[in-house]
């Protein structure tokens, strides 16, 4: 809480900067999530996947329908309904790769990223196709394990069980990733790949299967991102939830953080949710603002993406890691 | 000697234009071959052939006896052809030691004992192990291009323009390191314009317009005119 005077216009405002953090690192967690699948096929195919968001919603979609019981469908368990959405996910990515990438990979990079669009655009109609309830949600951390909804509340603001699930899930996650290029084999097989792929098949590398394996770890990174986002509030199973505003999000989130760095997505998804989360603070109470109410993330985010494209167009931690 | 290098009758190209149009010629196990020949004579065509990086559009290559024109370059890595490519091509993002590495993908059990093997050849390289490779000089990265094709311990080590873009010096260098690769046991086939290569050749190759014009013993090419007419027409 603070008491504000600025100039000679006293005014009393109440401004509580927790709530935009924990908003903030909330919905940061989800484009950290979304971005770093966008960084490990940029990382292994130098392209930009406009189908990743659709990897997410697929997740989504299939772990509700066998969680639901849509249909004829049996209706499963959450924890065993979640593995077939991830894997719905990894088969959606494979087959993309197979269908899409690999009989174009000669072709200019931009002719495969149209081909992503073309993907998202034909999975948001399958999914639009589908009978099930488009409107639904898949259940909370806490609804799953029927708990309170929130492990604390700070300064009466609640931390979700959901929320935190995210957070760790992107640490884990972008740490894994991390150690997987700098440590495995196949993920220094990768970065080959993607730095030459002539020289990566003159030492002897499969370049196909590397493809395979990337596209398919980018598939599984979509389905977790898709199974932790499409719950209450916001989030749906609605076809092409994660196509919209996420994934541009996303890639705001992932070039901010340096396209080649996959703790660079970390990093830029949580600075993004951060500054929307503090850009939609109620700031009516400044001389001059009163007239703003909406549109202040948006801008926000936008000027620091020029601002990174300008200044440093690598991202903040642009680098092979 | 037997032949571990056996190519017939190759035809190969880029789209839909052809470049080699019927080579043929054979490697001795344990010598050195040098293929001479202008710009766009299809050298570079045909080590790219026989290591599977284009697809062969007739006739075959055979290594000690097995035809390979139909594998994939991975596979053919596997038997122990291994190639360094034109430009070098390191991977300029990683550090000297994972290039080495990436080597021996297809042989990883000799991983330690090659590496130690192309730093005896390139001490610079062990000292510059953890640097960037493209952050190495030119010659530097013709090292690290020679010694990651060693890294699968090939029995064939194809060489792509080992001298391309290097000083006399180093090229020079490059040439001796290349024939104590060769004194080792490593059989090996350079493609070079370089003529000063020829005293390092058992066997010398010239190709003109997708053929091959002449198959001798490198001797024999220096006191023939075929090396004149290769590079003067």
């Amino acid at each position: 809480m603070h008491e504000a005077v600025l100039g000679a216009t006293q005014f009393s405002v109440q401004i509580n900067f927790l709530s935009p953090l924990i908003n903030g690192i909330a919905n940061g967690a989800a484009y950290g999530l979304l971005g770093l699948g966008l960084v490990l096929l940029y990382k292994s195919n130098r392209i930009f996947n406009f189908a990743q968001g659709e990897f997410a919603t697929v997740g989504a979609i299939v772990t509700y329908v066998f969680y639901s019981g849509t249909g004829v469908l049996p209706k499963l368990p959450f924890f065993v309904a979640v593995p077939i959405g991830l894997l719905a996910s990894v088969g959606i990515a494979l087959l993309t790769e197979r269908l899409v990438i690999r009989p174009m990979f000669n072709r200019a990079k931009v002719i495969l990223v149209v081909g992503t669009v073309g993907v998202a655009l034909l999975l948001i109609g399958v999914e639009g196709l589908l009978p099930y309830p488009k409107t639904q949600s898949l259940p909370t951390i806490s609804d799953v394990l029927k708990v309170q909804p929130f492990i604390g509340r700070v300064d009466g603001i609640p931390i979700l069980y959901q929320d935190l699930a995210k957070l760790a899930m992107l640490v884990v996650l972008a740490v894994g990733a991390f150690y997987f290029f700098r440590y495995t084999r196949t993920g220094t097989a990768i970065l080959a790949v993607s730095q030459d792929a002539t020289a990566a098949r003159v030492v002897g590398i499969s370049v196909e299967r590397i493809s395979l394996i990337s596209w398919g770890i980018a598939g599984l990174l979509g389905g977790v991102a898709g199974v932790l986002l499409a719950v209450p509030p916001q989030g749906t199973v609605t076809p092409g939830a994660f196509t919209g505003t996420t994934l541009t999000v996303a890639f705001a989130a992932a070039v901010l953080g340096g396209m080649t760095s996959l703790p660079g997505a970390f990093v830029g998804g949580l600075s993004l949710g951060l500054i929307e989360a503090f850009a939609n603070v109620d700031a009516s109470f400044v001389p001059g603002l009163n007239h703003v109410h909406s549109g202040q993330a948006e801008l926000a985010v936008f000027a620091v993406l020029l601002a990174v494209l300008l200044f440093r167009p690598r991202g903040l931690l642009g680098s092979e890691t | 000697m037997t032949a571990l290098l056996e190519v017939e009758d190759l035809r190969a190209g880029y789209g839909s234009v052809p470049v080699l149009q019927g080579v043929s010629f054979s490697v001795a196990e344990g010598e050195t071959a040098v293929m001479f020949g202008l710009n766009g004579a299809g050298k570079s065509t045909t080590v790219n052939t026989v290591v599977g990086l284009l697809k062969t559009w007739g006739g075959q290559v055979r290594f000690d006896g097995e035809v390979i024109s139909k594998l994939p370059s991975s596979e053919i890595v596997k038997r122990g052809v291994a190639l360094c490519p034109e430009g070098r091509r390191v991977f300029p993002g990683l550090s000297v030691r994972t290039n080495l590495e990436l080597g021996a993908w297809t042989n990883r059990s000799v991983q330690k004992q090659q590496m130690e093997r192309v730093f005896g050849y390139f001490p610079r390289l062990e000292e510059r192990a953890a640097q960037l490779a493209g952050t190495l000089s030119g010659g530097e990265q013709q090292m690290l291009a020679i010694g990651r094709a060693l890294m699968s311990k090939p029995r064939l080590l194809l060489i792509d323009e080992a001298s391309l873009g290097l000083s006399p010096k180093l090229t020079q260098t490059v040439f001796q390191v290349v024939d104590q690769i060769n004194d080792d046991g490593t059989t090996v086939v350079i493609v070079e314009q370089n003529i000063g290569v020829l005293p390092y050749a058992d066997q010398a190759l010239v190709m003109q317009k997708g053929t091959i014009t002449f198959d001798g013993r490198g001797a024999e090419l220096a006191k023939s005119g075929d090396l004149r007419t290769a590079y003067l027409g």
